[in-house]
């Protein structure tokens, strides 16, 4: 990961450098450290073993002492003869078990071993036939008196009963104290009755000596080499220092050897004893490297985030701003040509603004030239447009008068011809010169005449009614959907089977999107374009053909009606759409049908038409539908 | 304190005037020592014999007795239960002449003193034996079994009190319950600690503690001084402390037989408290001092004394007979009485002697729960036998 970021940069090379050579100083002292330390533990554990040897021998001397001055005790010394005095012995014994708590058991015994006394009381239970040789004195007169006797032993009976045993050191050390009984009679010698004997595990001497021992220091009692008693186990691959004191206690041979092992300490657990220190001075270089640190990016840093202020302040256009006076000259270098940059991009600005507004002026003044043309070309196109639908009206107008003009006028002829005649006849009849002849010419003449006005106004109300099939007036606005390709074929088809004459081939192609639409409307779209064919288009033609094709676009449908007629030329497709247009006024054609289908298309369709010429002849009507989204697709 | 008392008796020894005999008096009875002082005086007087008395505790005796006994030294008389007799051979007990025995004490007396047949002791008082004490103001009615005291137990403790007290630990106390279940320490000369009546005696006993009916580590004050305080409602004691007790709580006291154990009434010890002569001081130069100072003893007018001043019973026949009459209606005799009629007396052969030490080594090994009752009647009677056995081997 790459470190973008100048303060991350200078903090981790702070560090580096600030604790680099702490570490190596560090790890040599240490070293140095531990050495001393190894010294001083050897010492401190030669100091503990003698102390411990010490206290032990104190303990095992106090409770010889104690049994020595027990054997005095006549009451003692009587038990093995009469338990008459093992009351009072018990009392004592048990006083010298209380007083010398790491004693696990004291008996008296007669000189066959068999237990007199016993204290505490679950070791009168103990068979101490184990330990008879133990009483090795002469049961005859002595001159002086025997001396103790010294054993190791290693038996497990004597933990106390209830007290689990203090691991499985099962080693002890056992003396016997003669009983003497020194005869009052005799000048001198000793007789020895019985035995005192004291039994102490070696678990129960180590005991509760106050002596602590660390975690990695262990006690160990040993004679002859053979362990007798450890306070712990070690490892055996640790390293240890060992201090062995050799104890001559109450004349055992070969003596006891008091070992104390304490494994040496790593560097580490060096480490972890002297943390405080450790973590003073660990603490007290962070923080020097961290003040430092700090110090030094703050340095940096600020004048780096004020000229990252002032660029800042520069690119939101606040050129005015004044940066702060900076610490070290590379900075303050570099603020002052931000500065200057600034000054230039405001002098700039200001040229270009001055240079803007001019410009601007320039482009208003154009835009009013041509706001004003425009204003121009606007009326003119709407006085072009005014002019054409008064054109086109005009021509509409002249159109419907032109046709009505005629059988209008017809009319009236043969209205005013009715009105003489009955005028004529009243005259004659009135005179009496009515003939039945004159009256019968008359009558004749007036029925022709009506059968001319009546047959003139039905040609004027047939014009009507084309002129209001222009409008659409009748035409049906139910708006339904049907695949259109399909339902143009069918129109067309059965429009096709009312007709007598040579009938054209239908051809039909495209897509066939099911629409909604007026389908009256449509239906007589496709009525007025197939007549405009046949009456117009298909005169000359001996393979008469009309093609269909629906082309379905993303929002509009367009249908395309061709035939291969004789077409229209190219300067008369803008006009065949106008009212009363026709290339054959001669043969009856009034020139509406193709403005019908121009104002069915926009009123009832919502569409718009156009015409076009078909290659190589013919006439093409386009017709663009709008669709409705999400209703029409194709089918 | 022992080794004090030893001190004195050893200093006093050799401190005695020789116009008169001076006889060293070993005295075992914490009660009536002063009595007993005020009669040696009286003695004094009429015979010119000086007598000192040596109070020795109950304890201390026969190991006080047999160290004077191996060390020669003198100890003139003992006055003590007859059961220590059981220690004749080692302290060489006098053996007592006929013509000593006043004609008063009765055969059954005189029998607690024999010693393979010889008479080692003269009986001056009767009885020392066990009975139920009880304060009359707590109980209104005495139980007459264990189960009934049993039933006792709550109402008392309500009350804020202990059902009864007695030296549990003590073996003399606890002999009596052996005895109820028909046991006996010893028969004639051979020990019978092993037996079916010493495990029911021994589960018994313990059973009476671990129900909390009597606290195990009772001492003497729980049958004297927890009575007289309050503190108990029922405690069995001895003869010895009668006198105490019925100063302490007058008509209160109210004495009566240790209930029975179901339908076996409860059997306590007794003995005779005899003048014994150690090292055979009878046939030392003392010899005719000491036989002054049992005719002395022996007298109606001395045992009425005793009688009159420590309530001790007299072995004087005639005075005994005379008493029991008289005092009828004295409640507390006729119920010392009556549990007297149901004692038993204690053998004074030497095989009393180690029959008491065996049974109370078996005994605190059971109490501590280190055995069972049968591994307990056993060590009693292993322990009794060769102690037994080691004395008549060390015994010259």
């Amino acid at each position: 990961m790459r470190i973008k970021q100048l303060r991350s940069v200078l903090w981790l090379s702070l560090l580096l450098i600030a604790l680099a050579p702490t570490l190596t100083i560090g790890a040599y002292l240490l070293k140095q450290i531990s050495e001393l330390d190894q010294q001083n533990v050897s010492h401190a554990i030669y100091l503990k073993t003698e102390d411990i040897t010490r206290q032990l021998t104190q303990r095992l001397q106090q409770s010889a002492r104690e049994a020595l001055s027990l054997s005095q005790v006549s009451d003692i010394q009587m038990t093995p003869n009469s338990a008459i005095f093992s009351y009072q012995a018990n009392l004592l014994l048990s006083e010298l078990v209380q007083h010398n708590p790491w004693v696990s058991a004291a008996y008296i015994v007669n000189l066959k071993g068999q237990v007199m006394e016993g204290a505490p009381l679950f070791s009168q239970l103990v068979d101490l036939e184990d330990y008879h040789h133990l009483l090795t004195w002469d049961s005859g007169s002595n001159a002086s008196p025997p001396a103790l006797v010294t054993e190791i032993y290693n038996d497990e009976r004597f933990h106390r009963r209830g007290e689990p045993p203090r691991g499985d050191n099962h080693h002890g050390l056992v003396f016997a104290q003669p009983l003497l009984q020194q005869s009052f009679n005799s000048a001198s010698g000793y007789r020895v009755t019985g035995a005192i004997l004291v039994f102490i595990p070696f678990a129960y001497l180590w005991h509760d000596t106050g002596i602590a021992l660390e975690q990695s220091q262990r006690i160990s009692l040993s004679q002859d080499g053979s362990e007798l008693f450890a306070s712990a186990h070690l490892s055996p691959s640790q390293p240890q220092l060992k201090t062995t004191i050799t104890a001559g206690w109450l004349s055992l041979s070969p003596p006891i050897d008091v070992t104390l092992s304490s494994d040496t300490r790593s560097i580490w657990q060096l480490l972890l004893e002297r943390r405080a220190n450790v973590v003073l001075v660990v603490g007290l270089n962070t923080a020097l490297v961290i003040a430092l640190a700090l110090f030094l990016t703050r340095h940096i840093q600020q004048p780096l985030t004020s000229l990252t202020q002032v660029v800042g302040r520069f690119s939101m256009g606040d050129y005015l701003y004044k940066p702060p006076p900076l610490r070290y000259g590379e900075f303050e270098q570099v603020s002052e040509l931000l500065s200057s940059m600034a000054n230039k991009v405001m002098v700039d600005q200001e040229l270009l603004e001055q240079r803007v507004k001019q410009r601007t002026l320039e482009l208003q003044n154009a835009n009013s030239e041509l706001e004003a043309t425009l204003k121009e070309l606007e009326d003119t196109q709407q006085q072009l447009v005014e002019k054409e639908k008064l054109a086109a009206l005009g021509g509409l107008v002249s159109g419907v008068a032109h046709e009505l003009n005629t059988p209008l006028g017809v009319g009236i002829s043969a209205s005013s011809q009715i009105a003489d005649n009955a005028s004529q006849v009243l005259t004659q009849l009135e005179q009496g010169q009515l003939s039945k002849h004159t009256l019968i010419n008359t009558m004749e003449q007036n029925q022709q005449a009506a059968q001319l006005m009546e047959s003139s106004m039905k040609r004027a109300a047939a014009l009507v009614k084309s002129f209001k099939a222009i409008a659409g007036a009748d035409i049906d606005s139910t708006q339904q959907s049907f695949p259109l390709l399909s339902w143009c074929q069918q129109r067309l088809e059965m429009e096709l089977t009312t007709r007598n004459q040579a009938l054209p081939a239908l051809r039909f192609a495209g897509d066939n999107p099911t629409i909604r639409f007026n389908a009256s409307a449509l239906e007589q779209i496709l009525h007025s374009l197939l007549e405009n064919s046949l009456q117009h288009g298909f005169t000359d033609q001996v393979a008469p053909e009309i093609a269909i094709k629906v082309t379905k676009g993303t929002e509009e449908v367009f249908l395309e009606y061709r035939d291969n007629g004789q077409g229209v030329d190219e300067e008369e497709l803008t006009l065949i759409f106008n009212p009363f247009f026709t290339t054959r006024r001669g043969e009856g054609n009034i020139g509406l049908g193709l403005n019908q289908v121009f104002n069915l298309v926009s009123l009832h369709l919502h569409g718009e038409v156009s015409a076009f010429q078909v290659k190589p002849q013919g006439l093409g009507i386009k017709i663009r539908l709008a669709t409705e989204p999400g209703v029409n697709g194709n089918s | 304190m022992r080794y004090g008392l030893f001190v004195t008796l050893f200093a006093s020894l050799f401190t005695a005037s020789s116009i008169a005999a001076e006889l060293s008096f070993f005295y075992y009875r914490e009660q009536g020592k002063q009595v007993f002082q005020t009669l040696l005086e009286q003695f004094s007087q009429e015979t010119g014999h000086q007598v000192a008395l040596h109070q020795v505790l109950s304890s201390d005796l026969q190991p006080a007795l047999v160290k004077a006994a191996l060390s020669g030294q003198t100890v003139d008389v003992v006055f003590a239960p007859s059961d220590a007799i059981s220690i004749a051979n080692i302290i060489h007990l006098s053996a007592v002449p006929d013509a000593m025995i006043s004609e008063h004490v009765p055969p059954e007396q005189l029998a607690t003193t024999l010693n393979q047949g010889v008479v080692r002791g003269i009986p001056i008082l009767q009885g020392n034996h066990l009975m139920l004490f009880y304060n009359k103001a707590l109980v209104s009615q005495p139980a007459q079994t264990w189960q009934a005291l049993r039933a006792q137990q709550p109402a008392l403790a309500k009350q804020g009190m202990r059902t009864i007290g007695w030296p549990y630990p003590d073996m003399y106390w606890f002999a009596g319950f052996v005895h109820s279940f028909g046991g006996r320490m010893t028969q004639g000369q051979s020990l019978t600690l092993d037996s079916p009546a010493m495990q029911q005696a021994l589960r018994f006993y313990r059973d009476l503690s671990d129900s909390g009916l009597i606290d195990a580590n009772c001492d003497y004050a729980c049958g004297l001084q927890a009575l007289i305080d309050g503190e108990v409602a029922y405690a069995i004691n001895g003869e010895w402390a009668l006198a105490e007790l019925q100063q302490q709580l007058g008509t209160q006291l109210g004495v009566t037989k240790i209930p029975a154990i179901g339908d076996q009434h409860f059997v306590p010890f007794s003995s005779s408290l005899v003048l014994m002569f150690p090292n055979d001081a009878l046939n030392g130069p003392n010899g005719e001092a000491l036989a002054a100072l049992s005719q002395f003893f022996q007298r109606y007018d001395t045992q009425l004394k005793i009688y009159q001043q420590t309530r001790f019973l007299p072995v004087h026949q005639q005075l005994f007979s005379e008493l029991t009459e008289q005092e009828a209606n004295n409640p507390v005799l006729q119920g010392s009485l009556l549990q007297l009629a149901d004692a038993i007396p204690m053998s004074a052969e030497s095989v009393q002697n180690s029959a008491w030490t065996g049974m109370r080594k078996g005994f605190e090994l059971y109490i501590q729960g280190l055995i069972d009752e049968q591994q307990a009647s056993q060590f009693m009677q292993q322990y009794a036998e060769r102690d037994h056995r080691q004395q008549r081997e060390n015994t010259p």
